[in-house]
């Protein structure tokens, strides 16, 4: 093979190796709206399948997603349409990172209890239902409130 | 995306399926060259599988194209969806290439 | 002419910024897809900025970062009703796709000159198109207007039927997001409210609900019960079915797995 072709073809090999090792990542921002998580899940699904956690892990991913964007909207924000949510998303083979801003009110996750059958259900508690059911779905949930935004940080991985 | 190339009495026939974009354009242009290379004159593309096709895809279209016509060959379409027509149209590649509804009708046009 | 973009009360901002390769567009694409169904625009419309947008990015990458897999840009959908206004923004060598000159498509074979397909196509599929280069880089506006959807070709909507006197079956269909969640809420409550309270909740076609949905079928079924009535759930998925025992909801409602059995059961009580 001619000398140049094979420089050719090993630095697009080279090339190709490094795109599919790096991670992919991205930052979003979004108005803290219910109007928003539909674009927000299905963006962050792209990351998700990148990731190739696997479908149900997909399914999951979502739901968590979607939880924690309505705590956002309900708790940090109560309700006021002009809040923002900055996402960090982050995929690597086997695993994927996301990490939500909001800038609003800090809620202490500690004060959540899981529901029980009778209880709770309709009082507006923080979290609640939404925190209970993203613990589940993910590997890793993190609280962390502080005074350039309130970050809630999850991280999910194949089932092995 | 896939390409698979079938070689008939008078022309290849490329038959591709899935998204034809800037990071598999390339890939459609290399496998056309290598026939082109091996002394294809005359070739059809089948894009019935293609669901979406940008510029890239047009360029390596457009690539092979005049290379086969510079040596008296030619490079035919067929099937394209409504909307990847859409896209030929709209980039005037409805002027320069023989644009056919059915791969039968683009294979005996030769 | 300004390249800021003032978000108005009526106007949402959603972005997206990252070091974006050539594999990143399809989800770059996704993304500005569902900002433009956001404003209500018709399916060539949502196709034509994901193509506009799939170009936009592609001339960035190639050209104003050479396929450095360090560039950085960031694509913004600024959302009103029957209008996307999209930008795209990147740090790169200034260059600006407008100025391009325009593809030869000829039947003379010398003349074909492909270079600006893409530029050609974003303003054949744009209503707008401005390019500014400013403190921020190359900024990149498109517009894309167009006849707002009606409102029941947008929203799935919650079906409602009466299945049999006094029997009354809510069929949501495919996913009920919160944002669903919030009308299937409303249709219960309305129901309850019109002496319509032998329901039966068909979740056939739905494939995904999260907590709020789950929620208005619990205040749904508190309603019903409340004034006398009777809620059934029936053909829950099992996807959707695990959701509801992790809450620990399995054991309050009644579930069949068929809506023959569920509507047999609700006429009993009846």
């Amino acid at each position: 093979m001619e000398s140049w072709l094979f420089i050719l073809l090993l630095t697009g090999l080279l090339c190709l190796a490094a795109w599919s090792l790096r991670s992919s990542h991205a930052m979003l921002r979004v108005p803290a709206r219910y109007d928003s998580i539909r674009a927000l899940t299905s963006t962050v699904n792209h990351f998700v399948r990148a990731a190739r956690l696997g479908e149900r892990e997909e399914f999951e991913f979502r739901l968590a997603l979607d939880e924690a964007c309505v705590n956002i909207i309900e708790h940090a924000y109560d309700n006021d349409l002009s809040g923002e949510i900055a996402i960090f998303v982050r995929a690597v083979p086997g695993m994927c990172e996301i990490r939500l801003t909001d800038f609003g009110v800090a809620y202490d996750p500690r004060s959540i209890m899981p529901p029980q059958f009778g209880i709770g259900l309709g009082d507006s508690r923080p979290g609640g239902l939404g925190l209970h059911l993203m613990q589940k779905m993910m590997d890793e949930v993190n609280y962390t409130a502080g005074p350039d935004g309130n970050c809630l940080k999850m991280v999910k991985r194949r089932a092995s | 995306m896939d390409v698979k190339i079938q070689e008939m009495n008078r022309v290849d026939l490329v038959e591709v399926s899935g998204r034809v974009d800037s990071s598999t354009a390339a890939d459609l242009g290399a496998k056309m060259n290598e026939r082109i290379n091996n002394g294809t004159l005359n070739i059809v593309v089948d894009l019935s599988q293609v669901d979406y096709m940008s510029s890239g895809g047009l360029r390596e279209l457009v690539a092979a194209l005049k290379r086969v016509k510079k040596d008296g060959g030619d490079l035919r379409l067929c099937s394209p969806s409504p909307r990847v027509r859409e896209v030929l149209d709209l980039a005037g590649l409805d002027t320069i290439f023989q644009i056919f509804e059915e791969q039968v009708k683009a294979v005996g046009s030769f | 002419m300004s390249s800021s973009v003032s978000a108005s009360q009526d106007q949402r901002k959603l972005s997206v910024l990252g070091r974006f390769g050539y594999g990143s567009i399809p989800m770059i694409t996704q993304f500005v897809a569902d900002a433009a169904q956001e404003a209500r625009l018709d399916e060539d419309a949502v196709f034509h900025c994901q193509m506009a947008v799939d170009e936009a990015c592609t001339n960035v990458i190639e050209h104003a970062y050479g396929e450095d897999p360090n560039g950085n840009f960031e694509v913004s959908c600024w959302i009103e009703r029957g209008k996307v206004t999209i930008q795209i923004v990147d740090q790169g060598k200034s260059f600006d796709p407008t100025t391009a000159p325009a593809p030869k498509m000829s039947a003379n074979l010398d003349e074909i000159r492909p270079g600006g397909v893409g530029i050609h196509l974003i303003k054949k599929l744009m209503d707008e198109v401005r390019f500014e280069r400013t403190e921020r880089g190359n900024v990149l506006t498109l517009v894309k207007i167009g006849q707002p959807l009606a409102e029941h070709l947008v929203s799935t909507g919650i079906p409602v039927r009466e299945e049999s006197p006094g029997v009354w079956v809510v069929a949501p269909i495919g996913q009920v997001d919160s944002l669903i969640a919030s009308d299937l809420d409303q249709t219960l409550s309305d129901l309850v409210s019109q002496g319509r309270n032998h329901l039966v909740i068909d979740l056939a076609e739905v494939t995904y609900m999260s907590s709020k949905g789950i929620k208005a079928l619990v205040s749904g079924w508190r309603q019903a019960r409340d004034s006398g009535g009777e809620f059934i759930l029936c053909a829950i998925a099992p996807r959707v079915q695990a959701i509801i025992d992790t809450i620990g909801l399995g054991q309050i409602f009644a579930i069949h797995s068929t809506l023959s059995d569920a509507l047999t059961a609700i006429s009993a009580v009846k």
